[in-house]
């Protein structure tokens, strides 16, 4: 199956309901203020609820309990917000999908594993953008899922593939000559509406080292290594077995040391505890 | 609510923000940029800066106090580098972390009724972090300043100290470049010599890789030179030091003098002894056996007594002139008469010690030489001459001679005194007409006398304005030569 075809039928995922696209759109424009933010958050009530829920979080550790939609906007800002709302759509999309023979909910929790990374790793590497990089580490992988969307056979057949040989989910796709995942994430994140850095972000999270040229290499390495790293310490499912490669371009590009790189694992660990509220998005919503 | 912001002011601000930050040399400065800029941003009513501590660093329209919970919310800002907009009533309570990867720079406050748009805190934010850095490298530089300033202080107080030493220090590299040098090093004016030697034993230093020395006399002065392999951040040098040791010299030349003071002084009473004893045994023979004596006896006797007196007589005949000249009262009373004679009377008057020390006594001259002296001296300074010319004789030498050759030479006049004696070692030809020095001694000859015979001697022919010398090889002999001004025509 060549890449185009998988384009065509990414055309049949679920794209974002309006609210969402709506969130995505706002959080994106220069003139946005929290209340357009909060009025468009508000069109979904379920959502709403579950944004505040994630507010309200262990992961974010706010000193106070946020009550009103308008002000978690101004105290955690417009894109965490937006991160927010699109978690709990992709968690929809991913989890709910009951269908489907493969395990969501460890797929997702590899999704938030590499978002928190992420965020973290901005953060230890000084990079004030961090909430672009919550959001690429979260969908890093949504490629996985349109594979499985559009054909659960191919996605059980690399998953097979990547376990017997104790390979990676990555390198079982090129040994069974298919386009990678990564691309495909890219091409879903495109068609969501999302800024460019996130879809190119997740294009090249396996292969830092041929986006050194990209406008958005330091935040690919970011999400490459937090990837990596996720991957060493099994939190969730990524269908991949082994052959992690953590690309020196990557560590040189971001000046990463081995005596930061211990600090930044201990602290990710701390951070992933936190981030329990992530893994249990549904609950609310069937409340 | 901001209007939009158009991309011209964007661009401004963005340059505003630059050049505010390139003038800012110090934190304070540099804060002071940021507060502006957030207020052309931001319609702010009032606008704070707190240290890494979260007290009030700089307040503009008034300062405020800070609850526990705004206090909560800045710590959450912080921790988790995320500006925040903080609804307090109908006011928002803008705070940005001014963080650097985990280091806490500080954090900006801005209180205001305006909400901020998407674009203007993202603005902001690059701002706050941009500053963030730029305040690190500030503060890193002001405390480069401070230690800078510690370690000149440090470097002042050891140059001070090493200035108020006498010795001069000077510190060089392997080029025999000067890289420190104290003041008195810097002042001292060396002559090209001094310098020529000072560069090779800093080269022989850095060759031989261990502490040389030198002893340099320039001028009147004695230096004495101590050169020292040291390391300095990693590279060989050498140090320096150079010790003006004249009156450590002088010290030791007057305890020389003194040592031979003491030498003398034994010396003198030993020679002061030998007449005295020989004069009183015979004196206390005579008057205690009177009758038993005859003529002949008693003539001989009294004889030697009259000779022994004589002798102690010209012993401190001797310390008298010597004490004179010392003291400069020594007065020439000087006449036209000749010298050839003088030398003949006084060759006459040393016959009989010359006949028992079997040395032939030999004038050269025949015709007078006159010369315009005081005699009395003079004679003395010819005595001396020649009873040291047979004193010092060699013994077993078949033919020994005194030889005396005088000379009128243009408006001087030369006299010449050679033996074919035991002869002087060449490191003493100055030093037996210094003072109390004597030949015998050092040489351990026992001969007799004060050793002030030369040394008179010596001053009596400076008195007159002469110089006296000696050309001498141990074993061969000496020629003592004065030279005399003639003070009278031919």
């Amino acid at each position: 199956m060549k890449l185009e075809e998988i384009i065509t039928r990414i055309e049949e995922l679920p794209t974002p309901d309006p609210v969402v696209q709506k969130i995505i759109a706002v959080a994106s424009d220069p003139n946005a203020s929290a209340k357009d933010l909060a009025d468009v958050i508000k069109l979904d009530p379920s959502l709403a609820v579950r944004i505040l829920r994630l507010v309200n979080s262990a992961y974010y550790g706010l000193p106070r309990k946020i009550a009103q939609l308008s002000e978690a906007v101004m105290i955690l800002g417009f894109k965490t917000v937006r991160n927010l709302a699109l978690s709990v759509f992709t968690y929809s999309s991913v989890v709910r999908r009951k269908r489907s023979s493969i395990d969501h909910t460890a797929l997702w929790k590899h999704f938030v594993g590499v978002a928190v990374a992420s965020e973290l790793m901005a953060q230890f590497v000084g990079y004030p953008n961090k909430e672009e990089l919550f959001i690429s580490g979260l969908l890093h992988d949504i490629g996985k899922v349109t594979l499985e969307f559009v054909s659960p056979e191919m996605f059980m057949a690399v998953a097979k593939l990547a376990k017997t040989l104790k390979i990676s989910f990555f390198e079982a796709e090129k040994k069974l000559d298919l386009p990678n995942h990564a691309l495909i994430s890219m091409k879903t994140i495109e068609r969501w509406g999302l800024p460019e850095l996130v879809s190119h972000t997740c294009g090249g999270h396996h292969t830092p080292e041929s986006f050194a040229d990209s406008l958005y290499s330091d935040v690919i390495s970011m999400v490459h290594v937090s990837d990596f790293f996720v991957n060493t310490i099994n939190y969730g499912e990524s269908y991949s077995y082994g052959g992690f490669v953590l690309s020196p371009h990557a560590l040189n590009l971001l000046g990463l040391k081995p005596r930061m790189l211990t600090s930044y694992l201990k602290k990710l660990k701390e951070k992933l505890i936190t981030a329990d509220e992530f893994l249990k998005i549904e609950q609310e919503a069937v409340s | 609510m901001l209007s939009q912001m158009s991309y011209h002011r964007l661009y401004s601000l963005l340059s505003s923000f630059i050049r505010e930050i390139m003038n800012a040399t110090e934190p304070e400065l540099l804060l002071d940029a940021l507060m502006r800029i957030f207020e052309r941003f931001v319609d702010c009513e009032r606008i704070v800066v707190l240290d890494r501590d979260f007290n009030i660093k700089k307040a503009k329209n008034g300062t405020v106090q800070l609850d526990e919970q705004l206090r909560m919310m800045i710590r959450w800002v912080v921790d988790s580098h995320s500006p925040m907009s903080l609804p307090q009533g109908d006011t928002l309570v803008h705070i940005f972390p001014l963080v650097k990867a985990n280091k806490v720079l500080g954090v900006l406050m801005a209180w205001s009724k305006d909400e901020v748009v998407v674009e203007t805190s993202e603005l902001l934010r690059t701002f706050a972090f941009l500053s963030a850095i730029v305040l690190e490298n500030l503060e890193l530089y002001s405390s480069l300043q401070v230690q800078h300033r510690a370690v000149e202080g440090t470097k002042n107080y050891m140059q001070r100290i090493l200035d108020s030493f006498p010795q001069l220090i000077a510190v060089f590299d392997e080029d025999a470049r000067i890289v420190f040098a104290n003041s008195g090093y810097l002042k001292f004016s060396f002559s090209e010599e001094f310098a020529s030697k000072i560069v090779q034993l800093v080269q022989k230093t850095f060759l031989a890789n261990s502490r040389q020395t030198l002893e340099i006399e320039e001028g009147s002065n004695f230096y004495s030179i101590v050169a020292e392999p040291i390391e300095h951040e990693g590279r060989p040098q050498v140090l320096l030091v150079i010790a003006d040791v004249t009156n450590t010299k002088e010290v030791e030349r007057l305890k020389a003098i003194d040592q031979l003071k003491t030498e003398f002084v034994a010396n003198i009473s030993h020679e002061l002894k030998t007449p005295l004893a020989a004069i009183k045994a015979y004196a206390e023979t005579i008057l205690t056996s009177m009758e038993m004596l005859d003529q002949q006896t008693l003539n001989e006797f009294v004889q030697i007594i009259y000779r022994e007196s004589q002798h102690l007589e010209s012993i401190l005949e001797e310390l008298l002139d010597f004490s004179k000249l010392e003291q400069k009262t020594l007065v020439l009373e000087k006449t036209t008469f000749d010298l050839t004679g003088l030398v003949r009377e006084t060759m006459k008057s040393l016959e009989e010690l010359a006949r028992s020390k079997q040395v032939r006594l030999e004038l050269l001259t025949r015709e007078p030489v006159l010369v315009r002296a005081d005699q009395k001296r003079l004679r003395q300074v010819v005595m001396n001459l020649l009873s040291n010319g047979v004193k010092y004789s060699k013994e077993n030498e078949s033919d020994k001679y005194v030889r005396v050759k005088i000379e009128r030479k243009d408006d001087k006049v030369l006299l010449e005194v050679s033996d074919n004696g035991i002869g002087i070692p060449k490191e003493y030809h100055q030093k037996v007409f210094e003072r109390f020095f004597r030949l015998g001694t050092v040489m351990d000859y026992r001969v007799e006398g004060t050793g002030l015979g030369l040394t008179i001697a010596k001053q009596i022919v400076e008195l007159h304005g002469g110089r006296i010398w000696l050309e001498s090889e141990p074993g061969v002999g000496t020629t003592v030569y004065v030279e005399l001004p003639a003070g009278v025509e031919r």
